[in-house]
């Protein structure tokens, strides 16, 4: 591994391969989750304003028009939009249905009910979310890889 | 099913008619003494416009329009001599009582119906509905097949008269409270689980919870206000 410092250049992380690789890609995950976890998310709790860190964070979803971000206890509305937001967090989070992204690496249970959904609960809360059909394998899938990669 | 006997608690009404009654009292027994406060004015005019302006102003300050009228024409009723005199009538009842009554509660009713906002739930899906605590005087959630997760935004801003209506349920309804209110149940054609957590009325704010033709489940859950971190 080589690493180059040199002051006047911009900050970047670049990897150099012959071809990309499940390992390759491993790196390019595991670098960019780091970080993505450094990132802070402003939500507003009426007339507070506080700043979530990822690993806060269960999941978001729309409603009414907004975002909603929930932790394990509470929950608070964020200003911005979801797309952002998937953009901004860590690979950990993935989209779970048109109006909703969960953070994967808090569920702890995942079950496929008989009309098709999945139905994810969280480590230390009592909050479910409902996975859609079409997002279901994705959200399996990540949690399978999180889980290997550990 | 589930259900809870509710303890007798003293809201915010109560305590504002036990006053005006109070005070009505008193205005009457100052009134049939003969102790007025000049230029015509009785203690009945006096306490009664002041209780009547309370009134109007907390109807306007809870945004319900629709209640305006009433204290409206009861205002009118208490000073119309003063207001025959001002415009130079002769008989001091400018209009019949009733018709002024009347006319109150067709206004109420009328805009009642324009202006008074009922949230509804209809969901096929699964869905969640972000209520706000200053607006639950009347939510409505019908029709529900799926599943949906009710939480309370600015709950400081409830005073404590509201009311979840959840009917013709046949998925799973979870409604999310802070855990110091106090839920009354009244459930009613049901056949579905109604799970209300058990609590003691501790003279926090009381929400009702009104159920009806539900087949599917309705499951309340109180919101812990501590801090939530997450152990990492």
């Amino acid at each position: 591994m080589v690493i180059e410092i040199d002051p006047a250049s911009e900050e970047e992380i670049r990897v150099r391969a012959r071809e990309m690789t499940p390992a390759i890609r491993r790196i390019g995950d595991s670098l960019g989750t780091m970080l993505s976890e450094d990132v802070e998310i402003a939500v507003s709790e009426g007339e507070k304003e506080r700043f979530l860190l990822p690993r806060e964070i269960l999941y978001a979803e729309t409603a009414d028009g907004r975002v909603w971000i929930h932790t394990a206890k509470r929950f608070f509305a964020c200003s911005l939009r979801l797309y952002e937001l998937e953009e901004l967090l860590p690979r950990t989070f993935v989209r779970a249905s048109k109006s909703l992204i969960v953070n994967t690496a808090h569920i702890c249970s995942l079950m496929r009910t008989p009309t098709g959904l999945g139905e994810a609960e969280f480590r230390h809360s009592d909050k479910k979310v409902y996975i859609s059909r079409l997002y279901y394998k994705p959200v399996r899938d990540l949690i399978e890889e999180t889980r290997l990669k550990r | 099913m589930k259900e809870r006997k509710s303890g007798l608690h003293l809201t915010k009404s109560a305590v504002f008619w036990g006053l005006i009654l109070i005070l009505a009292a008193a205005a009457l027994i100052l009134d049939g003494a003969g102790i007025s406060f000049g230029m015509g004015f009785t203690a009945l005019h006096v306490v009664g416009g002041i209780l009547l302006l309370a009134w109007l102003g907390t109807e306007l300050f809870r945004g319900k329009i629709w209640n305006i009228f009433f204290p409206l024409a009861f205002l009118f009723m208490l000073f119309e001599g003063f207001l025959a005199g001002l415009l130079g009538r002769e008989d001091p009842n400018l209009i019949s009582n009733w018709i002024v009554l009347l006319a109150a509660l067709l206004l109420t009713i009328g805009s009642r119906l324009l202006f008074r906002r009922e949230k509804k739930g209809i969901a096929m899906g699964d869905r969640a509905l972000y209520l706000d605590g200053g607006e639950l005087e009347d939510v409505r959630i019908s029709e529900n097949l799926g599943k949906v997760n009710v939480y309370i935004i600015n709950p400081e801003r409830y005073e404590g008269e509201g009311r979840i209506t959840v009917q013709e349920n046949l998925g799973q309804v979870v409604i999310h409270l802070p855990e110091d209110w106090f839920v009354k149940s009244e459930v009613r054609e049901t056949i579905g689980a109604v799970n209300v957590p058990t609590q003691t009325w501790n003279g926090g704010k009381v929400i009702v919870l009104s159920v009806r033709e539900n087949i599917g489940e309705i499951r309340v859950v109180f919101e812990k206000s501590a801090d939530d971190r997450i152990e990492s």
